[in-house]
């Protein structure tokens, strides 16, 4: 027996999905409160329209909520790092460093609104970029609103192999690709296309805004330089290493772009006097609440050592094998509903390696650092407490908004309620599915604030609607991605990170009436790219 | 420690802990076989999640109009 393919059984596989858009497009829901309705909704029409039992539901609630706790374990330990630099006072420390070295407005505003955002996106992620990068750009005298589009922008393009790659595990993981396999590669190689152009874009973008033709102009080589070392980075290293892929040229742009900042054409101070970004009068000049002593190598040490522990253990094979060699797995037994749709056994259900994981770096470092700038007295008595619980108090919203989605998400697969929705709209729609197949990624993020939690969402139904239509699954899936990516330019949630920091909460409008008319056609793009590379 | 548990954050952790021992409850269930423990632990992982939203639309409201009530009160018998 099959699962009936027709006009009810569409609906009710949609329904999670439309009333997680309402809730929190119209109704202004939180991912996490949302998402809880749409796993009830997921768990009743599983029960009722696709003749689901409860040891299904049971198993795959418990395997999403696996895959939740290793995905949190990277989100918490990532937001660690970001509380122990900023306990110290690091990033105050990093500011003034960036505007002492390089004397070119334009090329400070790149510096901290697209390089460190990019570099800060490679290892943490999750909206911290645009936190961070907010107050520092307003430091440097960047109005506020565009304090926070401008982070915005910039920090899209690493979010799919950001955070050491966590948004492309779960693509790879949830879209059913297998690591090292031809399908995996080609998969990294469309997506990080479509993410190399939109580097390119973001960085000629910026300079736009700055001082629209004479600033492109000014900016011209240091954007091509930097997206070539970034995107160009990525998209290679994506062939050989998905998980460094965009920490790696991050990390070598943040040094390149001091480089440029001693070249003939960027040497010398430089600016446009009347940039419609620029509010000079709200700089800060003050140097005395930065930390003591720490100098811009100690304000890096916890990346310097991130850096160093991630390639040793990824890349040296004998340090690798005896890191891997411990794996936990959780066994699951075959379940089958009414309707016949199987979900086979599986022995060791998302084994997951903790001595080789990302969140392991990046809860090292945090260590390291903290250790580090305790031991310097940059952090007080009391401070590690504050590390932290500010570090839970960042984790657990996105996290219960992740548990809910990878358990609706697992719901949905092991129902059938995914491949019914795919061979819905495939069998409408078509071929030209492809070119709409970004927005849905684009979509995903607009509603969970998060390259990742979109790919978990719709990446095995992205991958259905490939196999259905016998077009590529690699084109389909970066496309999903890349979509997803520049999403975070336009996330709600993201913005309300930025607008909370630069101290202008209620002006979420304004920031997203500007980011549309550059997010929206870029996926536009990128939709356009994928049709034609499955049509020729 | 107990001053965590009553903030935001502190909330969204309880529910998350609440989450995690659910599936548990379920990762026993599909070992004995026993369909009971199933349905426990699902309903322990629904029930958390769902108190989620429960407590931002509906407990909260009540508490802030009880509270805006109470506030308004002393103001009516000094009149």
């Amino acid at each position: 027996m099959h699962i009936p393919v027709n006009f009810l059984t569409w609906a009710m596989a949609f329904l999670p999905i439309v009333v997680l858009i309402v809730l929190m497009v119209k109704c202004h829901w939180g991912a996490a409160e949302a998402s809880a309705v749409g796993v009830v909704i997921t768990v009743i029409t599983g029960f009722v329209f696709y003749r689901a039992n409860i040891g299904l539901v049971a198993s795959e609630m418990a395997k999403g909520v696996w895959d939740a706790v290793i995905i949190l374990l990277i989100i918490w330990a990532a937001i660690l790092l970001y509380h122990v630099g900023d306990e110290a006072g690091a990033y105050g420390v990093i500011r003034d460093g960036m505007q002492r070295l390089l004397p070119n407005e334009l090329l400070q505003i790149l510096a901290m609104g697209w390089v460190f955002e990019s570099f800060l996106q490679g290892i943490t992620g999750f909206g911290v970029p645009v936190a961070v990068g907010a107050p520092l750009l307003i430091g440097i005298g960047v109005g506020p609103v565009w304090a926070v589009i401008i982070p915005l922008i910039c920090q899209a393009w690493g979010n799919t192999f950001g955070t050491l790659a966590a948004a492309w595990d779960a693509l790879a993981n949830f879209g059913g690709l297998t690591a090292g396999t031809p399908l995996y590669w080609k998969t990294a190689f469309w997506a990080a296309l479509f993410l190399w152009i939109w580097d390119v874009a973001t960085g000629f973008i910026v300079c736009w805004f700055y001082g629209k033709g004479k600033a492109v102009k000014k900016g011209f080589a240091a954007v091509l330089i930097l997206s070539t070392i970034q995107g160009g980075g990525e998209f290679l290293l994506s062939q050989v290493n998905t998980t460094l892929c965009c920490f790696f040229p991050s990390l070598i742009s943040l040094a390149a772009i001091f480089l440029l900042g001693r070249m003939k054409t960027y040497s010398e101070p430089w600016r446009i006097d009347d940039s419609p970004i620029m509010n000079r009068k709200a700089a800060k000049t003050e140097t005395a609440a930065l930390p003591k002593g720490m100098t811009l190598v100690h304000a890096f040490i916890p990346y310097v050592f991130l850096s160093a522990v991630t390639l040793i253990v990824l890349l040296v094979p004998p340090v690798h094998q005896a890191a891997s060699a411990f794996t936990v797995g959780l066994s699951f037994p075959k379940e089958v509903t009414g309707y016949g749709y199987t979900t086979a056994a599986v022995s060791a259900y998302s084994a997951f390696a903790p001595l080789s994981h990302a969140s392991f770096f990046l809860f090292l470092s945090a260590v390291v650092g903290l250790v580090y700038y305790k031991h310097k007295g940059w952090i007080q008595a009391g401070g590690t407490g504050r590390v932290f619980s500010g570090s839970i108090a960042m984790t657990m919203p996105s996290g219960i908004a992740v548990v809910g989605l990878v358990i609706m998400s697992k719901v949905m697969g092991g129902t059938g309620q995914t491949i019914v929705l795919a061979e819905g709209i495939s069998g409408v729609l078509g071929t030209a599915y492809v070119a709409l197949s970004p927005f849905v990624g684009l979509l995903g993020t607009f509603m969970t604030a998060s390259n990742m939690s979109s790919n978990i969402l719709f990446g095995n139904f992205q991958m259905t609607s490939a196999k259905l239509l016998h077009v590529s699954p690699a084109l389909v899936l970066g496309a999903q991605t890349a979509g997803a990516s520049i999403g975070a330019a336009i996330s709600p949630s993201k913005i309300i990170l930025g607008t909370t920091t630069a101290g202008i909460l209620g002006k979420e409008g304004e920031v997203l009436k500007k980011v549309m008319p550059v997010a929206i056609p870029a996926a536009v793009v990128v939709g356009v790219l994928s049709l034609i590379g499955v049509l020729l | 420690m107990s001053s965590f548990f009553k903030t935001e954050a502190g909330h969204l952790t309880l529910a998350f802990i609440v989450i995690v021992i659910g599936a548990c409850i379920i990762r026993a269930g599909l070992a004995s076989g026993a369909s009971a423990l199933l349905g426990v632990g699902a309903a322990a992982v629904l029930v958390a999640l769902c108190a989620v939203p429960f407590r931002t639309y509906v407990i909260k409201p009540i508490a802030k109009k009880q509270s805006a009530a109470s506030n308004s009160e002393p103001n009516h018998n000094k009149e």
